[in-house]
């Protein structure tokens, strides 16, 4: 329809045209071919036409990654910059998460995790609407989105809109095929609506069988002593505490079981551990309180964020970026091992900034000690000629006993290079003085 | 037509490059809409699971709505309230004195009472105030208020001349004959001593906490009801206490950077007292030997009733962020606690509540005493059903908890308001941090009421929306209470807001249902006939209430019984049973009128 129409229009432009003069009539053909040219480059300013890059980044050399670095610049110049001081005060900490918010919305309108990040700064700030929008552009870019889907179903239940959360909820549970976390939230939410049979449908039925969950069985226990299954509830609740011993949710599921059987000294047993259980989960919740750091919480969250949209970019391929986000996570939560790791990995790719991606992979390992971190250290110790260092961080990768093929091969490898650079020692292939897995 | 060639061409491949330009772009918009989720996802960065409540964690809201299959449409609702304060002349204001310093006392407010204190059949308003706290200064000294029902919706502020403006920091306030002269007394719970106005019975009242030994000590008051817990025809007093607070205990609170209001878990929880009725007007505290003072709580509102229906007055306690008690009485007034094993203790998921205000009353007409409590917010009101050895909750399922769950609610009434018969529920809301929005916009510190219609299948609707201009009114409401103030065969209901003037919301719902009134007097049992259960048989309707001192928000109300009739003019049978263990049985009564039953004496009517 659009081509006819379109066909139809150009025929008549062509009749009017053609009926002035010729000098009229080029002046007229030039001002579309310049319209048009300059409707193609902006098109391609935006990233329409892909396929062209190739050849004209080749064909123009620097200028066109100039002008990216251009765009990522002026980008950056609205994020702090190294030296600026990190916020101290949760009003400061809400204000420059409102921004980042705001910045990733308006840069990165087009990307899903984009507004995803956006959209939980939003969230975590309380402002609904703009939560609720972000997320609600991420699905018409990606409706099947399942961050975003799980981002409105929480929104939809702290506003009391408990049908339009479930709908969502089933969506994230079938974008999640085997994670059993959207499974029980989704449970969750159909017996607050009161929907029990379909919770136990989804509990006993859907839920994977090899996986023991607290949660699922208080739920179970709570639906059955709805329906008047006394039996079932018990068997319920009493799973749910071999699970977890002193769960105040199973000693008062079972304590109303008993008492509804109408054997009170049963009932009396529970009430009264319960009772102990619940002063102690007082007395932590109160400790809690005061040891509460709002500020520290909120920062928490910011920094969360930074790192997740330096990764994002990082992915984008835009360096300059992902550095400047990565910097002001470590910069807030020096304890950030992710982020310590991610701007390690940034750094490993220049060959100028080794010490720093050694600085940040060390303390990626410190902050997060584990095979992958210790790998990732011994590869950048590696990368920077440091062998005796890097066969350390390898054997500390080891002693994890994760990924330990990958351990093991990076630690004969650079065994091996460093007999063959000269140490005379032949050395056993394995950390251990044997080719066996201990 | 005499056009060159080569200009045609050159039009002619303009005209062409701007075809394949817009074609371009109309094919990528269709390309975005169907690009492949892999992709994307699989972009997706690893975020931390604290950052944002991931899918794996067990979220903290509470219950919800249910689902209503064949609900009606929002636009009905048999309801009708109009404001009336001003007409009314009821021109109490609140304070909660503050100083922007947000004690823990601030947002809790105050109760409301209403009841006859001059016996002329008008029931009567009494309002408590706040004081001014630490910081705060003020020239105006609040005071708590009566107002005295004139008829015909004027009422006079009789403050000074009845002597009960008192300017303590009140909290909840209860009536009762507690000397069973034939005139209700007053008991007011402070923040600080109490007091205790004895009805002279010339419309003036004498201070005597003190004299009667019902003074307290500078604990921070809550609810407050008066029940004959021995049954030996004198009122007995359960004065619910919250936390263990004083000024220098104060602890600077904030949420996301926004000031806020500490709340019960930074203090310490501390038993209620109760105090028996020594029968020569005086009390005694019997706080341990009862069995009450036992326990710790953080007692906010309360209510007696007989839950058990072994005829004796057990006791509902609201415990903030604590279980809820459900003390049972064995008769004699000594009390055992049982809410756990009585499955009130905390809501369906066995979570402790913000547990704020309660009331009692059949709301499924099976002969027993169901509770509705209310609660903060990110919890729903809860409505425990009465199942005789136990409760359940049946909030989800009854679709009670609908729209309650973004709102603080405090106030809660349980009245048949459009007198078909069946008990609806009105709810006080209002959020106790008035800058809440600057950090959360699912709720609001002002917010409108509700009023939930009972659809007599076990199941509520919410019909706040299309009852009047009375529920669409946004204040911090707190203690609500209900009466006929005018006499006219419907219950009317006066709202205690926050830091705002009263609300007195008249009911004009348009109803030719029929009703009756049913106001007692014990002689055996205590003259205010408090625990006295009436059963009214009306054709096909069977339905009962029970009089009661203390209930809601920290409030009192409705010693006299009213019950809706639906279409039926006359009731049946009438039976009261009194808290002695007498029993009046009347035949045949018209409705649409008030009785005075006796105990032990032929009724009279109005």
């Amino acid at each position: 329809m659009r081509i006819l129409a379109g066909a139809a229009a150009m025929r008549s432009v062509q009749f009017l045209i053609f009926h002035k003069s010729p000098t009229r009539s080029l002046l007229i053909g030039s001002i579309l071919l310049i319209t048009v040219i300059a409707g193609l480059v902006g098109l391609y300013r935006v990233g329409r036409f892909p396929f062209l890059d190739p050849f004209l980044k080749h064909g123009a050399g620097p200028t066109a990654s100039a002008g990216e670095d251009l765009r990522a610049v002026e980008m950056s110049a609205e994020l702090p910059d190294e030296a600026a001081p990190v916020p101290k005060s949760a009003a400061d900490i809400r204000e420059e998460m409102h921004r980042l918010a705001a910045w990733l919305r308006r840069w990165f309108p087009d990307a899903a995790d984009a507004g995803i990040i956006a959209g939980r700064l939003e969230y975590h700030l309380g402002d609904m609407d703009a939560a609720e929008d972000a997320f609600q552009s991420v699905l018409r870019l990606a409706p099947d989105n399942v961050h975003a889907h799980h981002g409105l179903a929480l929104i939809d239940v702290a506003r009391s809109r408990f049908e339009q959360a479930v709908p969502h909820f089933r969506r994230v549970v079938g974008l999640s095929p085997g994670a059993v976390g959207p499974m029980l939230e989704l449970a969750d939410t159909l017996i607050r609506t009161g929907r029990m049979d379909e919770a136990v449908d989804l509990l006993e039925k859907d839920f994977p069988s090899e996986i023991e969950s607290v949660w699922r069985a208080q739920m179970l226990g709570q639906c059955y002593l709805h329906r008047g299954d006394l039996r079932r509830a018990r068997m319920m609740y009493e799973l749910a505490l071999m699970l977890q011993p002193e769960d105040p949710v199973a000693l008062t599921g079972l304590a109303t079981v008993f008492s509804r059987l109408n054997d009170r000294e049963q009932a009396a047993a529970f009430t009264e551990r319960l009772g102990r259980v619940r002063e102690r989960e007082r007395e932590v919740a109160r400790q809690t309180r005061l040891a509460h750091d709002d500020a520290a919480s909120l920062a928490q969250k910011l920094a969360e964020a930074y790192g997740d949209a330096g990764r994002f970019c990082a992915v984008q391929g835009i360096g300059l970026l992902a550095e400047r986000l990565l910097c002001r996570a470590v910069a807030l939560r020096p304890d950030d091992g992710k982020a310590h790791l991610d701007l390690a990995e940034l750094y490993l790719k220049r060959e100028d900034r080794l010490n720093d991606a050694i600085a940040h992979a060390e303390a990626a390992a410190a902050a997060s000690p584990g095979a992958a971190t210790n790998l990732f250290l011994a590869r950048t110790y590696q990368a920077a000629g440091r062998s005796d260092e890097a066969l350390d961080a390898a054997r500390k990768a080891l002693a994890f006993g994760e990924r330990w093929p990958e351990a093991l091969a990076l630690y004969r490898q650079l065994t091996e290079s460093r007999e063959r650079n000269g140490s005379g020692t032949p050395s056993s292939t394995s950390p251990f003085g044997s080719s066996e897995r201990p | 037509m005499n056009f060159p060639l080569r200009n045609r061409k050159i039009l002619l491949i303009g005209l062409g490059l701007a075809l394949l330009g817009l074609g371009y772009v109309l094919w990528n918009g269709i390309a975005d809409r169907n690009r492949d989720v892999a992709d994307l996802d699989a972009n997706v960065p690893e975020t931390s699971s604290s950052a944002f409540p991931a899918v794996t964690e067990k979220r903290e809201f509470v219950t919800a709505m249910a689902p209503q299959p064949g609900q009606a449409p929002a636009d009905s609702s048999p309801f009708y309230f109009v404001e009336v304060t001003s007409e009314a002349g009821i021109d109490f204001r609140h304070t909660d004195g503050s100083s922007g310093r947000r004690y823990v006392i601030e947002p809790m407010s105050a109760g409301l009472l209403i009841f006859d204190y001059d016996k002329d059949t008008f029931e009567d308003i009494y309002l408590l105030n706040g004081a001014p706290l630490p910081g705060c200064e003020t020239e105006d000294i609040p005071r708590n208020r009566l107002y005295r029902n004139l008829g015909e919706w004027k009422f006079v502020d009789v403050t000074d001349a009845a002597g009960v403006g008192d300017l303590g920091y009140g909290l909840g306030v209860a009536a009762a004959d507690v000397d069973n002269d034939g005139f209700e007394d007053v008991y007011v719970n402070n923040f600080g001593p109490n007091v205790f106005y004895r009805n002279n019975g010339d419309g003036t009242f004498s201070e005597a906490a003190a004299e009667c030994g019902v003074r307290g000590g500078e604990q921070m008051g809550a609810g407050v009801c008066f029940l004959d817990a021995d049954r030996d025809g004198w009122v007995d007093l359960y004065v619910g206490n919250y936390i263990d607070f004083s000024f220098d205990q104060h602890i600077a609170r904030s949420i996301n950077g926004i000031p806020s209001y500490p709340g019960p878990l930074d203090y310490q929880p501390i038993p209620d007292t109760f105090y028996r009725n020594l029968g020569n007007g005086k009390f005694q505290d019997g706080s341990e030997t009862s069995g009450i003072g036992t326990l710790s709580g953080t007692c906010m509102g309360l209510v007696a009733g007989d839950f058990d229906n072994d005829g004796d007055d057990d006791i509902f306690v609201c415990n903030d962020v604590k279980e809820n008690f459900l003390w049972i009485n064995d008769g004699t007034g000594r009390f055992e606690e049982r809410a756990v094993a009585g499955g009130v203790a905390y809501d369906a998921f066995g979570a402790p509540q913000a547990s704020m205000g309660a009331d009692s009353g059949d709301l499924d007409n099976d002969g027993l005493a169901d509770i509705f409590m209310t609660s903060y917010q990110n919890e729903t009101v809860t409505f425990y059903r009465n199942l005789g050895a136990f409760f359940e909750d049946a909030t989800p399922t009854s679709g009670a908890g609908v729209s309650s769950y973004s709102y603080v609610t405090w106030g809660v009434i349980i009245a048949d308001f459009d007198n078909d018969g069946f008990r609806d529920v009105f709810i006080a809301c209002g959020h106790l941090d008035d800058n809440v929005e600057l950090r959360d916009r699912t709720t609001s510190y002002w917010a409108k009421n509700i009023l939930l219609k009972n659809l007599g299948n076990g199941k509520f609707r919410d019909v706040s929306e299309r009852s009047g201009p009375g529920l669409q009114i946004r204040l911090s409401s707190r203690g609500a209470a209900a009466g006929d103030l005018d006499n006219d065969g419907d219950l009317d209901i006066v709202v205690l807001n926050s830091r705002m003037p009263a609300t007195v919301l008249r009911n004009d719902t348009p109803t030719r249902n029929h009703w009756l009134q049913v106001l007692l007097e014990g002689r055996e049992s205590n003259r205010s006939a408090i625990g006295a259960r009436v059963e009214i048989t009306a054709g096909d309707l069977r339905i009962w209430d029970e009089v009661r001192s203390g209930r809601g928000y920290q409030s009192d109300w409705g010693r006299r019984l009213h019950f809706g009739l639906g279409p039926r003019t006359m009731v049946d049978r009438l039976e009261v049973r009194w808290p002695s263990g007498n029993r009046d049985v009347l035949k045949n009564v018209p409705g649409d009128r008030l009785m005075y039953v006796v105990e032990g004496q032929a009724p009279v009517s109005d």
